[in-house]
C-alpha cells in the first residue's frame, strides 16, 4: 500500500512536519487536538482541557509514523464503512490515511499472493494491529478463512510482533451477532484469542469513527494505549452512560414517554424508554460525540438505543423494542411479561388464601359435627379382634 | 386395658339414663349394673358405672363372693354379691341384651319391647348393657329377672381448648428492635413496590405528568432512598441473627435444626393442607414451616437488594464497590437483572396476602398469637402446654 500512497508519511518525519507539508495549518491541527481533548474527557482533569490539548499537540507533533495491519475477519465490513463515511475532518482523515496502513482487505489495491506477501512482510516488523470481526473456532475455524488459512491463525500470526492490539467493533470484542445464541461458528472476540496482553476494545456495532481516531491519536501521542474499563474499552469514550447525557433525559425525569413510534409523545420528542431504549444500561459516547461529525445519533433521531456497545447485546438487550425480556410460559407457548406473570401470581395467592380460609371454616364446622370415634366395650364382650373386624367392614 | 391402645385421658365413657324393666327403678338398675362389675376392675365402663352408682348408694354395703368373667360364647358375666348387713345374696348378670333376655326368660311382651328398644334407640354409637338379677333358691335353682339395660358409649375424644385449664402466662417473643425492623421493612417494601410499579407503568405515569415535572425523578429518589434504608434494615437484621439475646431471633431459628423439627415440619405442612386434623406441635417462636418460609423470604429480600443495587451501580461503574455489581451485570445481562428485580417485587406482593392470612389464622384458629406478638412483642401461652422451642 505504500506504493499507492506516493505522498505518504515517511517513517522518519514527525507528524507535525508531515502535516505542514500536506498544507494543514497549525490552527486546524490545534483545533483537532482540542476536539480530541474534549473527547478524552480532559476537561475534568487537573489543568483542564486546554492543558491536555497542548500536551496532545506537543506529543502528536513528534509522533512517528506507525506501521498498521488492519485485519478484517468474520464481520460485515460495517465498521470500516462507518470509518470511511464518517465525514471526518482533514486531520482525522490524514491520521487514518497516513498511518502506514500496510494491510487491509477492503482498502488495499493488491490481491492474491501480492497481498499475502505484504501481510507477511508487515507482520515481521513492529506494528499496530487493528482487528475487525470475530474469530470462529468451531470446526477448525473453517467458517472464516483468508488466503486459505483460518482467521485464528491469521490473527495469531499478525499479533506476534504487534506492539498493541486494538479490537474495533463488537465482533472483535466478543463476537457480536455471530456469537449470539446458538453461536454456530463458535465465534469469539480477539481478547479470547490474544490472552497474553491487554486488548483495547473499541466497542459498538459499529463504533463511532471518532472513538477509533481518538484511540489512534492517543496511541500515536503517548505510545501506549489509553486507560481501559472492565471490558477493555477506553474509559474516555465508554466511561459515560448514554442515559446520563441523553438529550431526552428531561423527558425521562418528567415521566414523559413515547408508547409507540407514531404517537403524540413520540412526535414531541419524549423519552423512548418504553420503546425499549437501552440507554440506561449502555456506556458509549453517542450522546456527546454523536455520529457523522456530530450530526445526530439514534436516540436524537427518534430510535431507541439498542445497547450495541454492551457485551452480548444481541442476546441480552433483546427484545430491542421492549423494556423487559418476555417469558415463554411452559406448556402454553405464550410470551408473557413479568407483570402478567406477577399479577397472576398475586391473584393465585389471594385466591389460594380465599380457598384455604373457606376450607378452614368447613373443616372447623365438620370437626364440630363429627361423631367421635367409637371404642369397643369390654363389658359387652368386645375384643381387639372384633375391633379389627369393624374396621374391615 | 389392652383393649384400648390410646391414652386413658382420651377415653370418654358416657352413660345414658338407665331403662329399667320389670317395674324396677333406675336407681336399682344402676346399682345392680355396678355390682355386676368384677372386684378391683379397671375397665373404664365399670369404673363409670361404679362412680355413678356410688352417688346413689354406699356400695360398701355389698361384698362380692364370686365372679364369672364374660365368656365370648355366652356374652355375659355373672357376679355373686351379698349384702353385708342383711346377708341377702344375689346374682348379677351383665352382657348383651339378647344374652340376658335368654337367661331371664321374661314374658314375650317384655322381651319384644326390650329387643326393639335396644335395637332402635341405640344410635350414635350407644350400645345397651343388659342387666339381669338372679336369686338362688335353697334347692339350688336360679330364678332370673330382667332388670333393664343401660345405654353405654365409649368414645375417643380429644380435649377441647375450653376444657383445658384457663391459666396463662405471658411470654415475650420478639424484642422491640425486631418489631421496629419488621414494620419498617413492611413500609419500605410497600413504598419500593409502589414507586417501582409507577416507574414501570406508563398509564399511571401519564396521569400525573402534564408538561414538565420532576415526577419520575421524585419516584426514583424515593425508590433509591427506600432501597438504601432497606439495605440498612437488612444489615441490622443480619447482625441481629448473631447478636440478639432473644433465642427466637438468632440464626438457628432460621431453619429446622433438630430431626424432631423436621418431622414437625411435615406435620405442620400436612395440617395446613388439611391432610391431618389433630393439633400441630406448639412453638413459641416460628414453627418449622414458618421458619422455612420466612427464611426464603429473607433470601428473596436479599435478592431484591442485590439486583436493585446492581442496577443502581450503573450510574457510577467506576465506584470502588459498584464496579463489582457492574461486573455482575455484565455476567448476567442488565435486562435480565431488571427482570429478576421486577419478579422479586411480584414474589413479595404474592407473599403478603399469604403471610397476612396465615398470621391472622395463627391468632384466630390456631391460637398461637403470631399476629399479636409482632405488634406487642409477646403472647399468652396456656400453662402446661408443651412448647417445642421453649
Amino acid at each position: 500500500m505504500n506504493e499507492s500512497m506516493d505522498d505518504g508519511w515517511p517513517g522518519s518525519e514527525g507528524f507535525r512536519d508531515y502535516l505542514a507539508r500536506r498544507g494543514v495549518t497549525r490552527r486546524d491541527f490545534l483545533s483537532f487536538c482540542g476536539r480530541m481533548a474534549v473527547l478524552f474527557g480532559a476537561a475534568s482533569l487537573p489543568g483542564g482541557g486546554r492543558a491536555f490539548a497542548k500536551d496532545v499537540a506537543e506529543r502528536l507533533s513528534g509522533a512517528k509514523r506507525p506501521s498498521v495491519i488492519y485485519l478484517q475477519l468474520q464481520e460485515c465490513t460495517g465498521c470500516v464503512e462507518s470509518l470511511l463515511r464518517s465525514g471526518s475532518s482533514p486531520v482525522d482523515r490524514l491520521i487514518l490515511e497516513q498511518i502506514s496502513l500496510d494491510y487491509n482487505e477492503l482498502l488495499m489495491a493488491p490481491s492474491g499472493t501480492a497481498a499475502e506477501e505484504v501481510l507477511k512482510e508487515a507482520e515481521g516488523r513492529p506494528h499496530l494491529l487493528l482487528v475487525n470481526g470475530s474469530v470462529p473456532l468451531n470446526d477448525d475455524g473453517v467458517y472464516c478463512t483468508i488466503g486459505g488459512d483460518s482467521a485464528l491463525n491469521v490473527l495469531k500470526r499478525a499479533a506476534q510482533k504487534a506492539s498493541a492490539v486494538i479490537a474495533v467493533g463488537a465482533c472483535a470484542e466478543y463476537g457480536c451477532v455471530q456469537a449470539a445464541s446458538p453461536n454456530l461458528t463458535g465465534a469469539v472476540g480477539v481478547s479470547d484469542v490474544i490472552t497474553d496482553r491487554p486488548v483495547v476494545n473499541i466497542s459498538g456495532c459499529p463504533p463511532i469513527a471518532e472513538t477509533i481516531t481518538a484511540t489512534l491519536t492517543y496511541y500515536l501521542a503517548y505510545g501506549h494505549t489509553p486507560p481501559l474499563d472492565g471490558n477493555g474499552r477506553p474509559l474516555f469514550a465508554y466511561g459515560q452512560r448514554i442515559h446520563d447525557k441523553c438529550p431526552r433525559r428531561a423527558s425521562f425525569d418528567a415521566g414523559q414517554f413515547a408508547d409507540s413510534f407514531d404517537d403524540e409523545n413520540a412526535r414531541q420528542g419524549h423519552c423512548l424508554y418504553r420503546l425499549g431504549c437501552k440507554g440506561p444500561a449502555t456506556f458509549a459516547p453517542c450522546a456527546t460525540v454523536e455520529w457523522n461529525m456530530g450530526q445526530s445519533f439514534p436516540i436524537k433521531a427518534g430510535h431507541p438505543c439498542l445497547g450495541c456497545t454492551e457485551r452480548h447485546f444481541y442476546d441480552r438487550m433483546t427484545p430491542f423494542y421492549d423494556r423487559l425480556p418476555g417469558f415463554m410460559v411452559p406448556g402454553l407457548g405464550v410470551e408473557a411479561t413479568a407483570n402478567t406473570i406477577g399479577i397472576a401470581a398475586v391473584a393465585a395467592s389471594v385466591g389460594g388464601v380465599a380457598v384455604h380460609s373457606a376450607a378452614t371454616v368447613i373443616a372447623k364446622k365438620r370437626a364440630k359435627k363429627a361423631r367421635p370415634e367409637t371404642l369397643p366395650l369390654a363389658v359387652l364382650g368386645d375384643t381387639e379382634k372384633r375391633e379389627d373386624q369393624d374396621k374391615k367392614t | 386395658m389392652s383393649l384400648y391402645d390410646i391414652p386413658e385421658s382420651e377415653i370418654r365413657i358416657e352413660l345414658e339414663d338407665p331403662v329399667p324393666f320389670s317395674g324396677r327403678k333406675r336407681r336399682e338398675l344402676l346399682i345392680a349394673a355396678a355390682l355386676g362389675a368384677p372386684f378391683g376392675t379397671d375397665d373404664p365402663v365399670d369404673l363409670a358405672l361404679l362412680s355413678a352408682a356410688s352417688k346413689k348408694e354406699d356400695l360398701r354395703h355389698y361384698e362380692q363372693l364370686a365372679f364369672t368373667p364374660l365368656e365370648p360364647r355366652l356374652a355375659r358375666s355373672v357376679a355373686r354379691v351379698r349384702r353385708v348387713d342383711s346377708g341377702e345374696e344375689a346374682l348379677i348378670a351383665r352382657g348383651e341384651v339378647d344374652s340376658i333376655l335368654y337367661l331371664c326368660h321374661p314374658d314375650e311382651a317384655t322381651r319384644y319391647r326390650a329387643e326393639m328398644q335396644a335395637e332402635m334407640r341405640m344410635t350414635h354409637g350407644f350400645r345397651a348393657l343388659g342387666v339381669g338379677r338372679g336369686s338362688v333358691a335353697p334347692d339350688g335353682s336360679e330364678h332370673w329377672e330382667f332388670q333393664g339395660y343401660i345405654p353405654v358409649r365409649a368414645t375417643r375424644r380429644k380435649s377441647r381448648r375450653i376444657e383445658e385449664p384457663a391459666e396463662f402466662r405471658y411470654v415475650s417473643v420478639w424484642d422491640w428492635q425486631l418489631r421496629v425492623l419488621h414494620w419498617f421493612s413492611v413500609f419500605l417494601i410497600l413504598v419500593l413496590s409502589a414507586t417501582g410499579l409507577l416507574m414501570g407503568s406508563g398509564r399511571l405515569v401519564y396521569s400525573g405528568a402534564e408538561g414538565f415535572t420532576n415526577y419520575l425523578s421524585w419516584l426514583r429518589l424515593v425508590h433509591f432512598v427506600a432501597g438504601w434504608l432497606l439495605l440498612c434494615a437488612a444489615i441490622l437484621r443480619i447482625a441481629g441473627l448473631f447478636l440478639a439475646s432473644n433465642q427466637f431471633q438468632r440464626w438457628y431459628a432460621l431453619f429446622p435444626v433438630r430431626v424432631r423439627d423436621l418431622k414437625n415440619l411435615v406435620q405442620v405442612a400436612l395440617n395446613y393442607l388439611f391432610c391431618r386434623f389433630d393439633r400441630p406441635p406448639h412453638y413459641i417462636g416460628h414453627n418449622p414451616l414458618q421458619q422455612v418460609a420466612y427464611t426464603a423470604i429473607f433470601g428473596v429480600g436479599l435478592l431484591a437488594l442485590f439486583t436493585g443495587f446492581a442496577l443502581y451501580a450503573l450510574y457510577d461503574p467506576g465506584n470502588i464497590v459498584f464496579r463489582y455489581f457492574v461486573m455482575f451485570d455484565d455476567l448476567v445481562g442488565v435486562q435480565y437483572v431488571r427482570l429478576a428485580h421486577q419478579f422479586v417485587m411480584w414474589i413479595f406482593l404474592a407473599f403478603i396476602p399469604i403471610h397476612v392470612y396465615l398470621s391472622v389464622r395463627a391468632d384466630t384458629v390456631e391460637r398461637e398469637g403470631a399476629l399479636s406478638s409482632i405488634v406487642s412483642g409477646g403472647r399468652w401461652c396456656r400453662k402446661g402446654t408443651h412448647f417445642e422451642d421453649a
